[in-house]
């Protein structure tokens, strides 16, 4: 299977590490290629940011589709454009929240989500709503850490990542963490077992990996996103500005 | 290609029923990376299709978990829509064991809003709403809708069996579903033959969703939350079989063997 990632923002410099994390838990026979949008912003923190990133996430899936890819991941915790694309195209389109706040809640009857800025809690509390698992949403705890400034100072954001983690289980009973946004992953084996050395046994969730097997499953088991929830439109827009080359 | 990346997961599921004779009905999914055992119970019942059922299903399962665990399984799933004992068996292993109906459930909502669960026959219902208000998703679950057959019918008359089915997934599409889940793991054969008479509707077969996830889990290295099923303190507990495991594996000290290491009547 060819799984296409888009990544759905203008930072191209986050694409090698993308593609090795998606490759991390892809299975043999899954080939991942990662697709960076034609315009939009350096990075997605704001519902703004999010409505500037999604026609184009939108024309990365329709090319995904063309080029024939078997599934996309939108690699970003809002999960941008995930749900309007499966209006359109036909192959199987994933979020990583969606992904891994459904694994999260087949792990634990709590989850927590850790996320960058204090801001972002709405966004997610707004996720696990539209997603149906909000009872079981415990916290959303944020780092404070900008998301351009998340691999400045590699150390401080683990441990801050672990902090997080630990204050979500002691003071929110949380029983599941999922790492609330895509440039953390990678990390969420480390910060399991950072907890598991204080004797906190919670599993941590990397949302990327997440995604990368239920869309493997969803392939595998013949499925596709539901005609019902996302009734086939033409993908037509009137004007749109063609991106610059 | 790249040569194998991940060591292959063994994944056993867990019968929950005693088969005495009885002849399983439904092949084992076909999981690429997978290796698939199998186990039935030494005590229970025929099928699992009450509270009653449920209940005498459980301790074999606890049982079967422990053994799967002790014989290097990575995962386990227990082959019933019920999800007997997941939860209990969760306190005794430190390998992930899932269930279909919640793995089925939260695949449907990966590819739709709402779904619907076709069970066997109506007195069910109100155990499957139940399972569903258990993991809180009730707002997502339109309706269940019963196809009129016992577990143990399902495999008599498979076009009989597929005509009810159809006939409820039509129902449960006029209720507003937008996916399916199959309600019973025995519904496994007819879920392509079911799908092409509903185009555009996802229809779920839960056993292979709790392979696949099974197989998720162990790949991504997480399982249940230790904070959220904690081990059980090892204590005396009456029992009048001697081979059976109910323990924690640390609580045994491992030391338990297959054979039955404690005198009748008294395991841990």
């Amino acid at each position: 299977m060819h799984l296409r990632v888009i990544n759905p923002t203008t930072t191209t410099s986050w694409v090698p590490d993308t593609l090795a994390m998606f490759e991390d838990a892809a299975s043999d026979g899954t080939t991942v290629t990662v697709a960076t949008i034609a315009a939009g912003t350096p990075s997605i923190e704001s519902r703004r940011d999010e409505a500037l990133v999604t026609p184009w996430v939108l024309r990365a899936a329709q090319a995904a589709e063309a080029e024939g890819c078997d599934a996309i991941a939108v690699d970003c915790m809002l999960d941008p454009g995930v749900h309007a694309a499966r209006e359109v195209v036909g192959i199987p389109v994933l979020g990583p929240c969606e992904a891994s706040m459904h694994l999260a809640a087949t792990l634990g009857h709590r989850f927590s989500v850790i996320s960058v800025a204090e801001h972002h809690r709405d966004l997610m509390i707004d996720q696990a709503r539209r997603y149906g698992v909000e009872p079981r949403l415990a916290s959303v705890r944020s780092l404070q850490i900008p998301v351009l400034e998340l691999e400045d100072d590699p150390d401080a954001t683990f441990r801050t990542m672990v902090a997080r983690a630990r204050e979500a289980v002691q003071h929110d009973h949380a029983q599941a963490i999922v790492l609330g946004c895509t440039g953390l992953a990678g990390q969420a084996a480390q910060v399991q077992s950072a907890l598991e050395a204080e004797g906190i046994g919670v599993p941590v969730i990397d949302p990327s990996a997440a995604a990368t097997r239920m869309l493997e499953t969803i392939v595998a088991m013949g499925l596709a996103g539901s005609r019902v929830t996302y009734p086939r439109r033409s993908g037509a827009t009137s004007a749109w500005p063609e991106p610059r080359h | 290609m790249p040569s194998s990346r991940h060591p292959v997961v063994r994944i056993t599921i867990i019968d929950p029923v005693v088969l005495d004779g009885q002849v399983l009905i439904d092949p084992s999914p076909e999981i690429p990376g997978a290796v698939i055992e199998r186990r039935s119970l030494a005590f229970g019942t025929a099928s699992v299709e009450s509270r009653w059922d449920d209940a005498f299903a459980a301790p074999g399962i606890i049982d079967a978990a422990i053994r799967a665990e002790a014989a290097g399984a990575d995962a386990v799933v227990v082959n019933c829509m019920e999800d007997p004992a997941v939860d209990a068996a969760r306190e005794v292993v430190r390998i992930p064991v899932v269930g279909p109906a919640e793995a089925g459930m939260h695949l449907a909502l990966g590819v739709a809003d709402r779904f619907s669960i076709l069970t066997t026959e109506a007195a069910d219902i109100p155990i499957v709403r139940e399972m569903v208000e258990r993991h809180r998703l009730e707002h997502r679950c339109v309706s269940i809708r019963a196809v009129g057959l016992p577990v143990l019918g399902i495999g008599a008359d498979e076009n009989d069996t597929l005509r009810r089915l159809t006939a409820a997934a039509h129902a449960a599409v006029e209720d507003g579903a937008a996916a399916l889940v199959l309600g019973c793991t025995l519904f496994a054969s007819l879920t392509d033959r079911l799908a092409v008479e509903l185009p555009g509707i996802p229809v779920i077969d839960p056993l292979s969703a709790a392979l696949h996830h099974a197989l998720t889990l162990v790949r991504l290295g997480v399982l249940h939350s230790a904070v959220g099923y904690p081990a059980p303190d090892a204590k005396p507990i009456s029992w009048p079989a001697g081979d059976v495991r109910f323990g924690p594996a640390a609580a045994e000290g491992g030391a338990l063997a297959a054979g039955g290491a404690h005198s009748e009547g008294s395991v841990r």
